[in-house]
């Protein structure tokens, strides 16, 4: 579905030159929920940065099924693949409401006619659990585990096949985490989605990915199925990351490799 | 979101100062409204004189005295506020759009852009506001009160491309923003529907304070002889014919002069208030 082929990609800091990615080789299949993981500065959202078209490779090519895809796309090329950020604070337009930021989508596409918007976003807005009477309201309102609701909601509103979520849910407390990856998992299964899902939660990797890529200063260190990665870790760098998971019984810490 | 009921606004409401500048300026803009039914002497505005009640001091049937040919300075100052009103106006109808459209374009669309656009704001804004609407009107025809608005618009806009193009810079890494482009908005959205709204409580705030700026430069066009003509009643205008015959008929002076630091006082408090209330700096 996704191939990546080669990509490359440098920025340059205060003079300094920093290879944020270097010759990564994907491919990524249809329903797929594709975990990358890795340490702050490993280029995990560089790459779904330029997956994504905000940003142009330096060297390497992308392909989305046969169509290539770059920097600059038309509206259809843009509805593929669709994101969930990281920070609930930001991702919603303080000055928006909610049902401006949902039915934004579905204006730009034209997925529903005009008369069919209200609709449509009581629709998205119940997928995500939430009440209409959530449209009027502005994201000050709204908590943090809310705000990535409707950061979903509007996401699916494109009718992606794709959706990046980029650490969706590091800034949500743990009960809030944990329902908002179970809300993931049911919109996975109900829309047939492929996700692209970025984190340097490792334990939530475990539980919902079936593949993982393990990233380390711009390159790829372990790439396989989740398991066997976990299991039979073959690089060191890999071996540590999952060491550091935190465990609370035996039974898991077991589970780590020796 | 109702305003009234706001955090905010319950903040302006607490500041005595800002609530004493907007009563001054509703004030001013019922007066100038309601000129023609409040002033005592609405024919004293055109080409009206009156030998027999000339250079007459404050009395009660002309509280602030009338001029060296009869008219009613009280009558005038009123309707000078009429024309003050609606030069901060048009300037500002003219220097927001521009300036506003020029930095949201600068910040946002690239970098060449951004150095073409900021490279000519900066051109305007190295020549003090005064000296610029002074040459522009010098190269226009006669000096008349249309060419004072082009003048002070042509001056006034660079200020509005700065502060919205500072504001889009920092909006534009919000990830709303980011959500909008990969999701296919266009340029044009972005900038007017999802960045502008981001940047009004700013741009109001400093409407309201260069509203009493936009007044003070224009009397001042006026006072050099280069804003509205005669018989037309503005308030620089009579302030320079007056200043000549001080200190004896003062009064042909000093009420239009104090007419002006009321109006300015007014828009200035409430912009302050403005500023405290959204919490910005302009």
């Amino acid at each position: 579905m996704i191939k990546i082929n080669n990509i490359s990609k440098k920025f340059f800091i205060k003079n300094n030159e920093v290879q944020a990615l270097n010759k990564i080789n994907l491919i990524i299949e249809e329903k797929d929920c594709f975990a990358v993981v890795g340490e702050s500065g490993s280029g995990k959202t560089t790459l779904a940065n330029i997956i994504l078209g905000v940003y142009q490779q330096d060297k390497g090519d992308l392909w989305f099924n046969e169509e290539q895809l770059h920097k600059t796309r038309n509206l259809q090329q843009r509805k593929l693949i669709q994101y969930v950020q990281q920070n609930p604070m930001s991702t919603l337009n303080p000055k928006k409401t909610i049902f401006s930021t949902i039915s934004l989508p579905l204006r730009i596409h034209k997925i529903v006619k005009k008369n069919e918007l209200e609709e449509r976003v009581k629709q998205l807005l119940s997928y995500v659990g939430m009440e209409p009477e959530f449209m009027v309201r502005y994201p000050d309102t709204l908590s943090g585990g809310q705000k990535q609701r409707v950061a979903i909601a509007r996401a699916l509103a494109a009718e992606p096949k794709v959706l990046i979520l980029d650490e969706p849910t590091s800034a949500l407390d743990v009960i809030v985490q944990s329902k908002v990856l179970n809300l993931l998992l049911k919109i996975k299964m109900e829309f047939n989605l492929t996700y692209i899902f970025i984190t340097h939660d490792l334990s939530v990797v475990r539980n919902i990915a079936n593949k993982v890529v393990v990233m380390k200063k711009g390159i790829i260190e372990e790439f396989g199925e989740t398991k066997k990665v976990f299991l039979n870790p073959q690089s060191i760098y890999t071996k540590e990351l999952i060491n550091a998971i935190p465990t609370v019984l035996d039974k898991e810490d077991m589970l780590k490799p020796k | 979101m109702n305003i009234f009921k706001t955090k905010s606004f319950y903040k302006f409401s607490r500041n005595p100062l800002s609530v004493f500048g907007l009563i001054i300026v509703v004030i001013v803009l019922l007066l100038a409204i309601f000129a023609p039914y409040i002033t005592p002497f609405p024919e004293h505005v055109g080409p009206f004189t009156d030998f027999a009640n000339k250079s007459k001091p404050p009395d009660s049937t002309y509280i602030f005295g009338t001029d060296k040919i009869g008219r009613d300075i009280f009558t005038r100052c009123i309707y000078g506020y009429r024309i003050s009103l609606i030069l901060g106006v048009v300037v500002l109808s003219i220097a927001v759009p521009i300036g506003v459209t020029m930095g949201l374009c600068a910040g946002y669309i690239g970098k060449k852009t951004e150095l073409i656009l900021m490279r000519i704001t900066d051109i305007f804004l190295a020549i003090p506001a005064l000296v610029l609407a002074l040459s522009i009107i010098g190269l226009l025809d006669r000096p008349n009160l249309v060419y004072t608005m082009i003048a002070v618009s042509m001056a006034w806009w660079p200020w509005y491309t700065r502060l919205i193009y500072n504001l889009t810079r920092s909006i534009k890494t919000e990830g709303y923003i980011t959500a909008s482009e990969v999701m296919g908005a266009s340029k044009f959205h972005i900038m007017f529907w999802e960045i502008l709204p981001n940047c009004l409580p700013s741009l109001l705030t400093k409407i309201t304070l260069d509203l009493g700026f936009v007044i003070l430069v224009g009397s001042s066009l006026s006072f050099l002889g280069l804003g509205a003509q005669p018989p037309t009643p503005d308030l620089g205008t009579m302030v320079a014919k007056g200043a000549s015959m001080l200190p004896d008929t003062w009064w042909f002076s000093l009420f239009p002069g104090f007419a002006i630091l009321i109006v300015v006082l007014g828009f200035n408090l409430v912009g302050d208030g403005l500023k405290d209330m959204f919490d910005v700096d302009v």
